[in-house]
């Protein structure tokens, strides 16, 4: 089976927020709308650490990192359980989704989310340039709305476009059923947090702190399992792990 | 309740028909998606549109360091995406949130659509009291505003020179335009810009090596993975900078290399780094002079290096403090070598040659008592011991040595110097101490090296297109003396620009009010932009540009990476924009030389090209993208471009400023001294950051950054803060002798207490009241001659209670940018 | 809705008032929707079963929706 998964790797993650935009680039996410944020891990602002700055030459205790954040595609999904019309479901490929055509706009997902990653259209969506964007049709006032990851990408072979435009290659994307996939690899051979894990939830978004992992090994916009092996350069074998 | 009939249920009327066909033909840059769906509807309900667009390959080139080949998705006629396009060395793939962007920026309101004329200027009554915020525009056409420049061109000509007419070349873009307006520049006489930004630092290391203009050159950026140290001083390079490639300098941590981050302020990459030294504004040289004292100390300078590429055994007269020279005494030797000491005997020194010349000592050659340059550096770093300077630089002195221990003995490495230390006054000085430090370390000509926080890149080499040999071309100022010379005069009048590319007059200029007045002095003020910037609001003739997406061009990786790029038109220009060029030619036709500009565009390119034997016009229009082989990976492998080509560690023909001379890194300040004289008055430096959502000014449009970057801030240490009863997110006025502005205070713990901050690139639309750059000054350094940007002092204080903040506190919820531009073109 | 400057995660105390925001003004009962918000939970937690959960809210999911298309509805689960 494929069980798709993401890893963002937090130590080479830049807080660029090109994730974010090319998020709602892609898919036609509303103005005042988002579906992934790159929120900071520090102070209380984007953008700003939590500690003290160094005083008389001392080293200070400021920290931040940023923690990219969209629906996590929760393998236990409290989403999925309470919606009444089966509009919020789970792919076979472990895609968590909304058909937007049974969507009544009842909101128990939201609220049942603890990711905070999904958003309800309150108006009518405003798009700028007002013909919308990106690959995929927008959806109309009175629906909620999250992260696909990109399934209209995906089922085309191609990554999500928040992987695609990473510029620090933080973000990887596949198959977390495959054990020889980068995601496989980077889950079972560095050190990875998922969010809110008391709650049950069983993420499939999985955050690497601590030592840095190589990152995405590839420039092209497909998916890993349709690359050839030639065309992934990056994964040095000895931090590969793989097969052992 | 409970009818679920109709509340808030999708409404079924589905989005139009099938996408546009596709097909259009054309060269390999046009290519639409291999596979792709079919307009079907997905199992969420909505139609999906992968596959169904017609994909070209462009290039983004704001004066940032990406120069990123993207892939534009267009459906429907209109823009729909944009991707990043892997150029033809496939790891240089990059690209930026700003890029990402252009799908909004290309459609925005801001955009100038006619050429306009000032409604109240005339050739001879130019009233210029009737620029600035109130004018007011009215459309005319391209002849009328061509025929009206060219007019004005020929009688300030015939009355008061050619060079009374100034053509201002900004970095607003990195295409070959400015070569055809520079050229159109020489012909017709007029004065030249010349650069007054961002040199600093590459004076001083140019004097030590012969290398750099504005950063010296480094190795390209698939090199850096080879460093094992690489310090950064002074950048937040994966804020800018590096951040549309930030994984090569990932990439060399991850191998293992240490990461060091010299920054007053606690950035994203401070964030990275193994080390952070917090140095106060102002003092980096004295830290780098306590970096070589632990060098020295540890004896762990690189000896054959020293010897071989480096005056650093070339003696020094006690008496006069000149260099020996070889004709000076017995020695071999000719007026221009200087003499060391190799087995007791003096010796001619010949540049790449290593011999067992000695480092360190007291020699006396014929008669005349000498000390090595080596000995001169160190006894001048004696008196900077890490210890010693801890208190005044602020970094702790066993983090001092750390640093200069990891680049002096953990292999190849480098310091990734940057624009900013060039934005102190006599920001030179550092640029000559570190090129003298890495000198010490040995850290030229090899992998791994690194000398600048960006990559050298590559350009298009054209010759003498800019300034042909057959004509004189008239003289250059550089930007700060621009003031002077519309208002006084001095050194020559300026009654008239041209500006391309540029929003610097009335935006991203330091001492904005200064220029303003300066601009009210000229007779004519016609500027060339895509977007009604504030500039533009300061324009008697407005030129309208189309979009990079509607523009052909070549463009240049300086700085960047070591590709040109094809910009392919994505579009027709909208409205009635016009290329530079055509403008540029319709110009040069009226002025008499209409024969020396190909035709069109294409034409120019294709002639510019056919000049680099480095590149092919063909392959670059097809690929969309060449790798320059020419370009070496790694720099300084060749003799040193200096009198003894070696790297001249002890400049006995230094300049000077304030009385302080420069044979050796000495350090001086500016407004960053502690005694300064405005220090009780002003009490807190303000630097203007250059953040992950502008490249200068541009993008300040962009609805989707808008809506997490909204409004400028004042980054401000809470200490700060409290001690002037300054809330978080409360209005403040920021103020010196110059001017002020409102802005929101941002509560910042990464900034250090005595020093605040206001991202640049707002437009005055931005701001509650004023400007930065209301703030900043116009002053520079003799040797430097510089802008200054951050050598500034300023006074903080609550907002008056009167002030009206209604365009950010009744806001725009959904970011769509802050007040309307001013009188669109339309 | 979602504010793109919010650095961290809600923490579970804060929870509950904001999926109250959330269903504030929803055109069904936002009650039931905090509740079983709330017990979606616990059966991701594994304190709850899907079967358990979905008997509980049945009743009150067809009265209020006219219908329950819940995955969590058990094998043979008898929906009379
Ligand atoms: S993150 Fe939220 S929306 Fe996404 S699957 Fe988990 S519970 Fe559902
Ligand atoms: S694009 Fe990559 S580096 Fe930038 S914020 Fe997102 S995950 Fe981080
Ligand atoms: S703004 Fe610069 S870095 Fe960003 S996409 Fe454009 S060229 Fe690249």
């Amino acid at each position: 089976m494929t069980n798709y998964g993401l890893v963002i790797d937090q130590e080479r993650c830049i807080g660029c927020q090109a994730c974010a935009v090319s998020c709602k680039q892609e898919n036609n996410v509303p103005m005042g709308q988002f579906w992934n944020r790159v929120l900071t891990e520090g102070g209380d602002k984007l953008d700003t650490p939590a500690g003290g700055y160094p005083e008389d030459g001392d080293d200070g205790t400021l920290d931040m990192h940023y923690q990219p954040t969209a629906c996590q595609h929760c393998e236990n999904a409290p989403c999925v359980k309470v919606c009444p019309v089966n509009a919020t479901y789970t792919r076979d490929d472990g895609i968590v989704e909304i058909d937007y055509d049974k969507c009544i706009g009842c909101r128990y997902c939201m609220a049942a989310c603890p990711y905070n990653a999904r958003v309800f259209n309150w108006d009518e969506p405003e798009h700028v340039p007002e013909e919308g964007t990106g690959d995929v049709e927008a959806r109309p006032q009175g629906v909620v709305e999250k992260c696909t990851f990109c399934s209209h990408r995906v089922d085309e072979g191609l990554d999500p476009a928040c992987v695609v435009n990473c510029p620090a290659d933080a973000r990887i994307f596949g198959d977390l059923d495959e054990e020889t996939s980068t995601v496989s690899k980077y889950v079972n051979n560095y050190e990875t947090d998922r969010l809110l894990e008391d709650r049950g939830t069983d993420p499939k978004t999985y955050y690497i702190r601590g030592e840095m992992s190589p990152g995405r090994p590839q420039t092209s916009d497909k998916l890993e399992s349709e690359l050839d092996d030639d065309a992934m350069p990056g994964v040095p074998a000895a931090k590969s792990g793989g097969d052992d | 309740m409970g009818d679920s009939e109709d509340v808030g249920r999708r409404d079924v009327l589905k989005a139009g028909g099938a996408a546009a066909a596709l097909g259009l033909g054309g060269g390999g840059y046009l290519n639409a998606l291999a596979s792709g769906g079919d307009g079907a509807s997905t199992a969420t309900g909505l139609e999906s549109f992968v596959g169904q667009n017609e994909v070209t390959q462009t290039v983004c080139s704001p004066n940032c360091r990406g120069k990123c080949p993207i892939d534009v998705h267009v459906r429907d006629g209109q823009i729909k995406k944009i991707e990043p396009h892997p150029p033809e060395d496939e790891q240089y793939k990059r690209a930026c949130v700003l890029g990402l962007s252009h799908t909004q920026r290309v459609y925005d309101p801001t955009r100038l659509k006619y050429p306009m004329k000032r409604a109240d200027w005339s050739p001879d009554e130019p009233n210029p009291t009737g620029r600035g915020p109130e004018a007011e525009f009215e459309r005319i056409s391209w002849d009328e505003a061509l025929d009206l420049v060219a007019d004005k061109m020929q009688s300030l000509k015939s009355e008061y020179g050619a060079e009374s007419v100034l053509f201002h070349e900004g970095s607003g873009n990195y295409g070959q335009t400015g070569k055809s307006f520079k050229r159109l520049a020489s012909l017709f006489g007029a004065t030249q810009s010349a650069w007054g930004i961002d040199t600093n630092v590459g004076k001083g290391f140019n004097r030590i090596t012969g290398h750099g203009a504005f950063l010296p050159p480094t190795n390209e950026s698939e090199d850096w993975e080879n460093a094992n140290t690489i310090i950064v001083w002074g950048s937040d390079i994966f804020s800018s900078q590096f951040q549309m490639d930030a994984s090569k300098v990932l990439d060399a941590v991850e191998n293992g290399a240490k990461l060091v981050v010299v920054d007053p302020v606690y950035t994203t990459t401070a964030s990275k780094a193994d080390l952070w030294l917090p140095v106060k504004p102002g003092k980096d040289v004295y830290l780098i002079l306590a970096m070589m004292h632990t060098v020295f100390e540890e004896e762990t300078y690189d000896t054959d290096f020293l010897r071989s590429r480096t005056t650093a055994p070339a003696l020094v007269r006690t008496d006069t403090g000149e260099l020996l020279r070889a004709a000076d005494v017995s020695v071999d030797g000719r007026d221009d070598q200087v003499v060391a000491i190799e087995d007791g005997e003096p010796v001619a020194l010949e540049p790449e040659t290593e011999g067992d010349y000695a480092l360190f000592g007291e020699y006396t050659v014929d008669g005349v008592e000498c000390v090595t340059s080596l000995t001169k550096l160190r006894d001048h770093a004696a008196d900077h011991a890490p210890a010693a300077v801890a208190e005044k630089t602020g970094v702790d002195a066993d983090n001092i040595r750390t640093a200069a221990r990891w680049l002096a003995t953990r292999g190849p490495g480098g310091i990734a110097s940057s624009y900013a230390l060039g934005r102190y006054t006599h920001g030179h000085i550092f640029g000559q101490a570190y090129a003298i430090m890495l000198a010490m370390t040995g850290d030229y000509g090899n992998h791994g090296n690194i000398h600048a926080h960006h990559p050298g890149g590559t350009t298009l080499a054209a010759g003498d297109w800019a300034a042909p040999s057959d004509v004189d071309p008239g003289p250059s100022l550089i930007f700060p003396e621009y003031p002077d010379a519309m208002i006084d005069g001095d050194p020559h009048e300026i009654r008239a620009v041209y500006s391309i590319e540029s929003n610097m007059m009335g935006n991203q200029f330091p001492d904005r009010q200064r220029y303003q007045n300066a601009i009210e002095n000229l007779e004519m003020y016609v500027v060339a932009d895509m977007h009604h910037t504030d500039t533009v609001q300061q324009a008697d003739i407005v030129l309208p540009v189309p979009h990079w997406f509607e523009q052909e061009d070549i463009i240049s990786g300086w700085g960047s990476h070591p590709h040109l790029g094809y910009r392919h038109r994505v579009q027709e220009p909208l409205w009635e924009t016009r290329d530079d060029y055509e403008a540029i030619r319709g110009l040069a036709e009226r002025l008499g030389f209409g024969d020396r500009f190909p035709e069109t565009k294409r034409e120019m390119l294709r002639e510019l090209a056919s000049r680099d034997d480095a590149i092919d016009f063909e392959t670059l229009y097809e690929q969309g993208t060449q790798r320059k082989e020419t370009t070496p990976v790694v720099k300084y492998t060749d003799e040193f471009p200096t009198e003894t080509g070696r790297i001249e560690l002890y400049d006995d023909d230094a300049p000077s400023e304030e009385g302080v001379s420069f044979e050796l890194p000495r350090p001086l300040e500016d407004r960053t001294a502690d005694d300064h004289e405005q220090a009780d008055e002003y009490p807190l430096m303000f630097m203007q950051k250059h953040s992950r959502f502008r490249i200068h000014s541009q993008y300040e449009m962009v609805n989707w950054s808008r809506e997490i970057n909204p409004e400028p801030q004042l980054d401000i240490h809470p200490r700060d803060a409290k001690a002037r009863g300054i809330e978080d997110d409360e209005y403040v006025r920021v103020y010196n002798d110059r001017g002020e502005m409102v802005v929101k205070a941002k509560y910042n713990e990464a900034f250090q207490p005595g020093l605040v901050n206001t991202d640049q690139g707002w437009w005055a639309r931005d701001f509650v009241e004023g400007h930065l750059n209301d703030l900043t000054h116009n002053e520079t350094s003799d040797v430097g001659r510089c802008m200054a940007f951050y050598d500034v002092r300023v006074a903080v204080e609550p907002a008056p209670e009167d002030v009206d903040t209604s365009m950010y506190t009744e806001g725009n919820p959904k970011g769509s940018g802050a007040a309307t531009p001013h009188t669109g073109g339309d | 809705m979602n504010d793109p400057q919010q650095p961290t995660l809600t923490p579970l105390p804060e929870w509950e008032s904001e999926a109250m925001d959330i269903l504030d003004g929803v055109d069904y009962d936002a009650e039931l929707g905090l509740q079983m918000a709330r017990d979606a939970i616990r059966v991701s937690n594994g304190e709850l079963t899907d079967a358990e959960f979905h008997e509980k809210y049945h009743e009150d999911v067809l009265a209020e929706f006219g219908e329950d298309n819940r995955p969590t509805e058990p094998e043979g689960f008898d929906d009379g």
